[in-house]
C-alpha cells in the first residue's frame, strides 16, 4: 500500500524527518507515537502533499511515486488525511465539499458523478452513524463547530469518501471520552483488508479503541522502535525518556 | 505640458456649453457649474477625496458629445429580463420604444421637466464642489425622471447602454427617481457596452424616496475594459422608508461610484452591499456616505472587494451619525481579497459619530486566499480550490441576485481565473 524510503523533511533548513523507513501493507493498522516535536504531524503532512517542506527519499503509494503527485490528485487516489486541527471554510458548505470531493474522486476513477438523491440519501445515513446533526449538512465547514464536532466531521468525510490509506493526526487531541468512542467506532467500520491506517498519536489511549498491528516509535525524525501493540503500553508506562537510552 | 492639455480641455467643454447648449432655465446654473470646473478641472491626486484613481484617461482625450443611435432589436431582445418591466437607453438617449412600464410609473424625459420647481430644486442640490458633478451639471440634456406611485409588482430594468457611435464621446446624463408615499420599486440598473472602444459616461443620480417607501435598486456596472464611468448619487429618505442598494461593480477602466445618502426622517433603513472585482489595469473607486441627520434610523454597509493582476480598488465607506441622531444603529463591514502580487486595495472604513445614545459598529479586513483552506480542500480531492475559495467568498452577494438568467450573467462576469 504505502512504502516511505529515507524519507528527508526539512523548512527553513531544520530538518524534521530525518531517514524514515516505513511500510503499511494492505488492511494493516500502524501506530506511530513519539513525544512533542519528533515529527508525527509533519509526516503526516508530507504524505498528504502540503508544500513549505524541502523532501528527499522515496514514498510509493499503490505502485505511484506519492511524492511526484499533486495533493488534490493524492486524495483523489483514496489517500486521506483526518486533520489534527481541521479548517474553517466559510461561505463553503459541508454538503457542496462532499459531493464536490466525492465527484472527483469518481472522475478520476473514471466514473460518472454521482446521483443526487443516492448521494443525500447516503449522506443522511452516514451523518447518523457520526452523531452529528443533519443541519451540520448545509453549514459551512467546520465554522463555529466545536473541536469533537470538528473531528466528527473529518469521520464523515471518510465514510463517505471510502479512501484506502487513512493518516489519523492526533484524531484524540481535544475529544471527551464519548466522542472518542463515536470516532473509534467509525474508523473501526472502516477496517478492512483492501484499507491500511496510520494512526499518529502522543497517548496510548486511542490505541484502547481503535488496535493497531505494529506500533512505531518516532524520536528525532526517524523510526527508533517498532513493535506490536504492547509497545504502546511500554511507553504509557515508561514514557519516552527511555528512548534516549536504548 | 499637463496645463496646457487641461487648458485645452476645459476650453472644448466651454466651448461645448456654449454653443451646443441651448438657454434654459438652468442656464445661470450651469455655467456657475462650468466655472467651478474650469476652476479645478478634473481632480489629480491632489484631491483627497480622489487621491488614489489616476484620471489620465480623462485629462488626455476631449470627448465628443454622445450621438443618438439605432437600436438592432437581434441584440436588444438577450439583454431583456423576462418578468420585468423595462427601461432602455441607447448612448444616454431614452429608446421609448422598447421602454414598456406599468401604470403606477410615470417616465418622462428630464428636458421636458425643467421647468417643474420640484426638478429644478433637485438640480440645485448639486455639489459643484466634485468637478466631475459640476461638469455634469454644465452640461447634461438627456436624463429620465421615473415617479413611482404604487407598490410596482415587477422590477424595473433599467438598460444603459453604449455602442460604436458613442466611441470617444461622452454622455453626461442626470436622472431622477421618486418613489411616492407607500410606493415599492425594484429597479436593475445594468450598464452594458455594445462597443469595445473607450467612451465616458458621467451620469448623476436625484433619489427622493417619500415616507414608507420601499425602494432597492441594483447598479450592475459591466462596461467594456476600456470604458471611463462615473456615478454620483444623491439619496434622500423621508422616514420610514426603506432602501436597499446592490451593487456589483466588474467592468470599465476607470470606475468611480458615490453614493451620498441623508436620512431626512426617522424610523427609516438603508443597506449598502456591493461585489466589486477589479481585475487588468481597472480602477474601481467607490465612496459611499451615508449620513444620519435624524434620530431612530438604521444602516448597514456590506462590501466585499477583489482585486487582481495590476487592478486599484479604492473603497471610501463613511457614516456621519449627526448629534441629534440619537437612537441610531449603523453597520459597516468591508471585505477585501487580494488576488495577485501586483495588485492594490484602498480600503478606508470612517465612522463619525457626535450622538451619545447609538450603536455603531465597523469592521474592514483585507487579505489573501488562506493557504491552510487552500490545502485542506486540494487534501480532499478538490482540483480548483482556489476557485471555490474566491466564490465563497462572493457567493453572499451574488445571491442577492434573485433571477436566475441575470445572476447566470452576472456571476460568469465575476468569474476569477484561478
Amino acid at each position: 500500500m504505502l512504502t516511505i524510503k529515507d524519507l528527508h523533511a526539512a523548512v527553513d533548513n531544520k530538518a524534521i524527518l530525518q531517514g524514515l523507513n516505513l511500510t503499511i501493507h494492505p488492511g494493516e493498522v500502524h501506530a506511530i507515537m513519539g513525544p512533542n516535536g519528533s515529527g508525527k504531524s509533519t509526516l503526516g503532512n508530507v504524505l498528504a502533499g502540503r508544500d513549505g517542506y524541502d523532501i528527499s527519499g522515496t514514498v510509493t503509494y499503490q505502485h505511484q511515486d506519492l511524492l511526484s503527485l499533486a495533493p488534490e490528485v493524492r486524495a483523489q487516489a483514496g489517500l486521506f488525511l483526518a486533520f489534527q486541527y481541521p479548517i474553517e471554510i466559510p461561505g463553503v458548505s459541508n454538503i457542496y465539499l462532499l459531493k464536490a470531493a466525492l465527484n472527483a474522486k469518481r472522475k478520476a476513477q473514471g466514473l460518472p458523478e454521482v446521483d443526487a438523491m443516492d448521494f443525500l440519501n447516503s449522506v443522511k445515513e452516514k451523518i447518523k452513524a457520526v452523531d452529528l446533526d443533519q443541519d451540520f449538512l448545509y453549514r459551512s465547514v467546520n465554522e463555529g463547530f466545536s473541536g469533537g464536532e470538528k473531528k466528527r466531521n473529518e469521520l464523515l468525510q471518510m465514510l463517505i469518501l471510502e479512501p484506502s490509506m487513512i493518516i489519523l493526526d492526533e484524531t484524540d487531541s481535544g475529544l471527551d471520552i464519548d466522542a472518542l468512542k463515536v470516532v473509534a467506532d467509525g474508523v473501526n467500520s472502516l477496517r478492512s483488508p483492501e484499507r491500511s491506517f496510520m494512526v499518529i498519536t502522543h497517548y496510548q489511549r486511542l490505541l484502547d479503541y481503535i488496535v493497531p498491528d505494529f506500533v512505531h516509535v518516532l524520536a528525532n525524525g526517524k523510526i527508533v522502535a517498532s513493535g506490536g501493540k504492547e509497545l504502546a503500553l511500554k511507553l504509557e508506562a515508561q514514557g519516552y525518556g527511555w528512548l534516549d537510552n536504548a | 505640458m499637463g496645463g496646457w492639455i487641461m487648458l485645452n480641455l476645459v476650453t472644448h467643454y466651454q466651448q461645448w456649453l456654449a454653443q451646443k447648449i441651448p438657454a434654459d432655465v438652468l442656464s445661470p446654473l450651469r455655467s456657475d457649474a462650468m466655472e467651478a470646473f474650469a476652476a479645478t478641472g478634473f481632480p489629480t491626486h491632489k484631491t483627497e477625496n480622489w487621491r488614489y484613481l489616476r484620471l489620465t484617461g480623462l485629462r488626455e482625450q476631449a470627448f465628443e458629445v454622445m450621438p443618438p443611435s439605432y437600436l438592432d432589436e437581434a441584440v436588444l431582445a438577450p439583454l431583456l429580463l423576462a418578468d420585468c418591466y423595462h427601461i432602455v437607453c441607447l448612448n444616454g438617449f431614452l429608446m421609448p420604444k422598447y421602454s414598456q412600464l406599468p401604470h403606477g410609473v410615470t417616465l418622462n424625459n428630464l428636458r421636458s421637466q425643467l421647468t417643474d420647481p420640484a426638478i429644478q430644486a433637485l438640480i440645485h442640490q448639486s455639489d459643484l464642489s466634485s468637478s466631475l458633478v459640476a461638469l455634469n451639471t454644465a452640461l447634461f440634456q438627456e436624463g429620465l425622471v421615473i415617479d413611482v406611485k404604487d407598490k410596482l409588482d415587477k422590477p424595473i430594468q433599467c438598460l444603459f447602454l453604449t455602442d460604436d457611435l458613442g466611441a470617444h464621446c461622452t454622455s453626461q446624463q442626470r436622472h431622477v427617481l421618486r418613489l411616492n408615499v407607500d410606493a415599492a420599486a425594484i429597479i436593475i440598473a445594468e450598464h452594458i457596452s455594445l462597443t469595445e472602444q473607450v467612451f465616458f459616461t458621467n451620469s448623476v443620480w436625484h433619489i427622493e424616496l417619500a415616507e414608507r417607501a420601499n425602494g432597492t435598486y441594483y447598479q450592475l456596472l459591466t462596461d467594456n475594459a476600456k470604458a471611463i464611468h462615473i456615478d454620483h448619487c444623491l439619496l434622500n429618505q423621508q422616514a420610514r422608508s426603506v432602501y436597499h442598494a446592490y451593487g456589483f461593480l466588474n467592468g470599465g477602466a476607470l470606475v468611480r461610484t458615490d453614493l451620498q445618502q441623508a436620512f431626512l426622517g426617522e424610523h427609516a433603513s438603508c443597506t449598502v452591499k456591493a461585489l466589486t472585482l477589479a481585475s487588468g489595469q481597472q480602477q474601481v473607486d467607490q465612496h459611499v456616505l451615508v449620513r444620519h441627520c435624524v434620530p431612530q434610523c438604521e444602516s448597514k454597509q456590506c462590501f466585499k472587494g477583489l482585486s487582481t493582476n495590476q487592478a486599484r480598488l479604492i473603497l471610501n465607506a463613511k457614516v456621519i451619525v449627526d448629534q441629534q441622531a440619537q437612537k441610531t444603529a449603523a453597520q459597516q463591514q468591508l471585505q477585501h481579497l487580494l488576488l495577485s502580487p501586483k495588485a492594490e486595495i484602498y480600503s478606508k472604513p470612517e465612522l463619525e459619530i457626535y450622538a451619545n445614545d447609538v450603536k455603531c459598529a465597523h469592521g474592514a479586513t483585507i487579505g489573501q486566499l488562506s493557504d491552510a483552506a487552500l490545502f485542506y480542500l486540494k487534501s480532499r480531492g478538490i482540483d480548483d480550490a482556489r476557485a471555490v475559495l474566491i466564490n465563497a467568498f462572493m457567493q453572499e452577494l451574488l445571491d442577492l441576485l434573485k433571477w436566475p438568467d441575470l445572476k447566470a450573467r452576472i456571476s460568469s462576469l465575476f468569474s476569477v481565473d484561478a
